[in-house]
């Protein structure tokens, strides 16, 4: 298994430009979750953010003696995801019927927007640990039946002795708990 | 309530059920409708979404890491990169490319790897409207003699979606997406997991696995067969014995999914594993048929359907008038001009079809080509001709169509398209394929919604064109187009990918009218075309 690297990452480029393919599975090492995070919280509905992913790293690695050294390699490596993202939300667009069925127009222009704003390397995955913290109990139970088990929502609700719609709400509350709490936790550090 | 209160409170109530994918095509205009009237909560929206999706990712754990796929991924290409990076970075004197152990053991893992990868994809939450697990995954291609449980009737060409798939007697062939064609022999229970993983709970499977199909699994009570390129065929008992035979490649053998392969078999060797027990199996004696041999037998089965519809432009050749233009079968009298609402700006030119002397030909022609052909010239040209059977979207049903097309002069702004309509709405659903001025194959649904081939076709080159249109019903519909050039021969089953293929996508009503135009100044030919219920009876008809 590659382990984390903590050697340069410009040291690691050189390493790459002069042959060395480990030095990719480093690279790899160090931005795939970063890279993933921002990927995912700005794919659009019904993109695959996974394949996303891997292509930015695909064309990372072809283009690499395009990348100067000395420059700004996340930024870099942040603008072909960009375009990567792009090409996926057009292919996404293709889909017939696509504003119907995967997501209205307006979140789609929205999720757009804020795709084309600068990447940071990304702290939204910290805030969201941070602010689920704060989250404990039976709230807790919930996301986790929701999100890491993936069950459908009757079966939520017979497991928290509650109704389906009742279900539904607190789910609505909750995520607006967190995205508030984000939200916060970004304008503090900003 | 406030207007405020009230908005807040049916916002919570659609973008929940967004989420949740249980919003309906109205709920989704009222939330385009909410979200559009106020910018501000868009954006909020926006953070929501994100945030959505960022849970999904936060409780998945970040066990799972993309380093295996991409290195797969790369695989194909990692000797022409070696090549390009020495050429474009390295000097000669410095130029040491290394593939050292520790790369080549993570391209091995990488095969092994990519099975949880899958399964990290199809776990990811799906916040839109319609969900992975609802896609097509696989295509019942053939089957011989088969008595399927329940008792269903299935129909060569069927999509398959995740789920059991039972057979008690008989032989089936199924495609799936990824590329693997498998053969399954009764009496089977098998598990459609992905478009590249099959469980197998009893019965046995035959699995070809070629070029970028590589990595398929076959899971077992007893462990994971995985494809290394390769032939091979897994057969289990009622107790989950689990029996692999290769005819060809290799094959790794792991305990369970996931795990690392504790053995590879090569090509005519044979091993047996039981649930629970010795890792790496007792071997047996290999007795295996290729899998060409249950191909050839389920293929001589009954012989290929007839087309519902065919026209070989078997006229007199010259120009034909349109009401002498009623020959093949399957149609609702002859060729005509577009009329009334039907007619667009562009007019129609003509009355009459030009019959071109000779039948296109290529090494895909079954049976031999006979009569003339149609040649559409430069200019504006529309036909039309009404079918007997029509394809209604409310089916569930796989229809074909093929017909043959060369573009015989290059032109920048010509454009072919064979256009299924229907005759009660004529603007309304539509399902179209076409050739513009790229060259670049297409498929067009709703006269909106295009999909593009990767590759242009040449010019002056006959090619063969089939179609195929999976109605849903209710559900989501889906078009494939395959594009065979004149020195390509004819697969036997149909092929996968496919040409272009749309995804799933939705449309109500019936197409009935197929509309041949030709625009800008290219002149086409168009030759032999069928609609039928399989791929052999729009490609192979019986006579």
């Amino acid at each position: 298994m590659v382990q984390p690297t903590t050697e340069p990452i410009e040291a690691l480029i050189e390493r790459l430009k002069a042959g060395d393919a480990d030095a990719f599975a480093e690279v790899i090492c160090a931005y795939e979750w970063p890279l993933r995070t921002w990927i995912v919280a700005n794919c659009p509905p019904g993109g695959d953010a996974d394949d996303v992913a891997q292509r930015t790293f695909i064309e990372v690695f072809r283009g690499i003696g395009r990348y100067q050294p000395g420059t700004d390699f996340a930024a870099w490596l942040y603008t072909v995801a960009r375009y990567q993202l792009l090409a996926e939300s057009t292919r996404v667009r293709r889909i017939a019927d696509y504003h119907r069925r995967y997501a209205p127009a307006a979140l789609s222009a929205e999720l757009e927007r804020r795709a084309a704003a600068d990447p940071e390397v990304s702290p939204q995955l910290d805030h969201l640990r941070a602010c689920l913290e704060s989250i404990a109990g039976p709230a807790r139970d919930l996301l986790t039946w929701r999100y890491t088990d993936d069950l459908p929502l009757i079966e939520i609700a017979e497991r928290a002795g509650r109704s389906v719609a009742a279900v539904k709400k607190q789910l609505f509350l909750l995520r607006g708990r967190l995205h508030d709490c984000m939200v916060a936790r970004a304008q503090v550090r900003s | 309530m406030a207007p405020e209160a009230a908005r807040d409170r049916i916002f919570a109530e659609l973008w929940t059920d967004y989420l949740e994918g249980e919003l309906s095509a109205e709920g989704m205009e009222r939330l385009q409708a909410l979200l559009a009237a106020d910018p501000q909560l868009t954006r909020r929206a926006g953070g929501l979404y994100a945030n959505h999706r960022l849970l999904g990712l936060h409780h998945q754990g970040t066990g799972h890491s993309l380093l295996a796929p991409i290195l797969q991924r790369l695989g194909a290409e990692r000797a022409d990169f070696v090549a390009g990076m020495t050429k474009r970075v390295l000097t000669p004197a410095s130029a040491t490319w290394r593939w050292r152990p520790a790369f080549l053991l993570m391209a091995a893992a990488a095969l092994v790897a990519s099975l949880a990868t899958m399964l990290m994809r199809t776990a990811t939450p799906a916040p839109a409207a319609v969900s992975a697990g609802d896609e097509p995954i696989a295509t019942l291609v053939g089957f011989d003699n088969v008595l399927w449980e329940p008792r269903v009737n299935r129909h060569a060409g069927e999509r398959l979606r995740r789920g059991p798939l039972r057979l008690s007697t008989g032989e089936a062939i199924l495609r799936f997406d990824g590329g693997a064609l498998a053969v399954v022999s009764g009496p089977s229970q098998v598990e459609l997991v992905s478009r590249s993983v099959v469980g197998l709970r009893q019965g046995r499977i035959a699995v070809r696995a070629e070029a970028d199909a590589a990595g398929f699994c076959v899971r077992t009570p007893a462990g994971e067969a995985r494809d290394l390129g390769t032939e091979f065929t897994v057969s289990v008992s009622v107790t989950g014995e689990t029996e692999v035979q290769v005819s060809e490649g290799e094959v790794a053998w792991a305990s369970a999914p996931g795990r690392p392969p504790v053995r590879t078999l090569h090509a005519g060797q044979a091993a047996r594993f039981v649930p629970a027990q010795a890792e790496e199996g007792t071997p047996v004696a290999f007795s295996s048929q290729p899998i060409a041999v249950a191909l050839r037998r389920i293929g001589s089965g009954p012989p290929p359907a007839c087309p519902s519809a065919d026209e070989s432009f078997d006229y007199t050749p010259g120009a034909v008038a349109l009401a002498q233009c009623a020959g093949g079968l399957g149609w609702i009298g002859p060729w005509r001009t577009r009329q009334g609402d039907e007619v667009t700006r562009e007019s129609d030119r003509g009355d009459s079809l030009f019959i071109a002397t000779t039948s296109l030909d290529g090494a895909w022609a079954m049976p031999p080509p006979r009569g003339g052909a149609l040649t559409m010239p430069a200019g504006g040209v529309f036909r039309v001709r009404q079918l007997a059977a029509t394809i209604a979207f409310a089916d569930h049903r796989v229809q074909y169509l093929a017909f043959r097309l060369r573009r015989e002069t290059p032109a920048g702004d010509a454009h072919f398209r064979l256009t299924l309509r229907s005759s009660t709405d004529f603007w309304g659903a539509a399902v179209g394929v076409g050739m513009p001025a790229s060259g670049r194959p297409t498929i067009q649904v709703h006269s909106r919604d295009t999909w593009v081939a990767p590759e242009a076709v040449a010019v002056g080159s006959a090619t063969l064109w089939v179609v195929k249109i999976v109605t849903q019903g209710a559900g989501q519909h889906e078009a494939f187009l395959h594009v065979l050039r004149a020195d390509q021969a004819l697969p036997t089953l149909e092929p996968s990918p496919w040409t272009v293929s749309t995804g799933g996508f939705h449309a109500e009503g019936r197409l009935d009218l197929v509309v041949l135009s030709s625009t800008g100044a290219g002149i086409h030919t168009v030759d032999e075309l069928r609609l039928g219920s399989t791929w052999d009876a729009v490609t192979r008809p019986g006579e």
